[in-house]
């Protein structure tokens, strides 16, 4: 599949269920258990893409990149703006790198 | 005709807490795009005709797992479901299907705390703001990345991790059941990964509906309410993760 084809498959997969409502209302009320469900999706996503890729992000260094998500999961729990926290994540990973010896020098 | 006007620009003044959100998390996909080798007018048409920021970033990683693009778009489709409890809830307040695509979780929150009536121009004013910021950061993004060093970019390897972690970190602390689903969902996504039983997207698949399947009988048993706290659509910080 070419990537513009992917574009235009996402382009359907994200515009349908924000245009159907709209079209037909009596469709946007699921069943309770489906709703509720559906409110976990958001998390279980972003939870199955962190491992594995994440422990190798930084340059396949795995110091630097568990350090760097270890800050950014600090400073999100402390409700820090997103651009400081990943600012501060991508700091700490080229910290790390430099420190290991590994990056491009 | 001034009237209109008047509803439209308040719109955009309305969606002006939104670009401060967007832009960083915009400006780290086209940097991400960037390192997975995608060129810059390929960033652009993911912000531009996708306009849904979580997707897009698990696109560009299930992209560079080398997964079938029929999963990828499967997935999107599962991630992005939760819009349709939001278009049903602005659906009933602004039945025009013209403001449809531009809704998000950002664009949703902004028009649902908006008291009195809620017009077609005034939220396609909110979408309007968070559509340039969007595609504008995206662009700046992908073109800076051209001139970035090498630990640099190296080190930017990081950014859609943290962005997920960033995301994810406020929900665990709400409530046990978030806890649930995402332990669930990584359980899955290692166990069935380490298997082999599966390609890699199929995997992802699992590891979501698996996660929230958990979530929810956690939810049920201890009695909470949903997980987003009880508003419509899971995804509720601020910043990202259209």
């Amino acid at each position: 599949m070419s990537t513009m084809t992917l574009i235009l498959g996402m382009l359907a997969a994200t515009f349908v269920p924000r245009l159907v409502p709209f079209l037909l209302p009596a469709a946007g009320n699921p069943p309770a258990w489906l709703a509720h469900a559906l409110g976990y999706v958001p998390a279980a996503a972003l939870a199955a893409l962190v491992v594995p890729g994440g422990f190798t992000a930084a340059g396949g260094n795995v110091g630097a990149s568990v350090a760097a998500l270890a800050v950014a999961a600090a400073l999100s729990f402390r409700r820090v703006n997103i651009g400081i926290t990943l600012a501060a994540a991508v700091g700490v990973a080229a910290l790390g790198i430099v420190l290991a010896g590994t990056g491009a020098g | 005709m001034q009237h209109r006007a008047n509803e439209y620009l308040n719109g955009l003044r309305l969606g002006v807490p939104i670009v401060f959100g967007y832009v960083p998390v915009a400006i780290a996909f086209g940097l991400v795009c960037r390192n997975a080798g995608l060129p810059p007018h390929v960033a652009l048409l993911f912000s531009a005709l996708v306009f849904a920021g979580a997707s897009q970033f698990m696109a560009v990683e299930m992209l560079t797992l080398g997964i079938d693009g029929l999963q990828i778009i499967a997935a999107t489709l599962a991630v992005n479901f939760r819009h349709f409890l939001m278009s049903s809830s602005i659906a009933s307040r602004v039945p025009q299907p013209v403001i449809a695509f531009g809704i998000t979780d950002e664009v949703f929150a902004v028009a649902s705390a908006h008291p009195g009536t809620l017009t077609p121009r005034t939220v396609l004013g909110i979408e309007t703001m968070a559509y340039l910021a969007w595609t504008g950061g995206t662009i700046a993004g992908a073109l800076a990345g051209e001139i970035l060093p090498l630990l640099l970019q190296q080190a930017l390897g990081v950014t859609l991790y943290a962005l997920f972690v960033s995301l994810l970190m406020p929900q665990l602390v709400r409530d046990r059941s978030v806890v649930a689903a995402a332990a669930a969902a990584v359980a899955i996504r290692l166990g069935l990964g380490a298997a082999g039983w599966f390609p890699a997207g199929v995997v992802l698949l699992f590891a979501i509906a698996g996660g929230a399947a958990a979530g929810a009988v956690v939810g049920r048993r201890g009695g909470g309410g949903r997980p987003d706290g009880g508003r419509r659509g899971g995804w509720r910080r601020q910043e990202a993760g259209r």
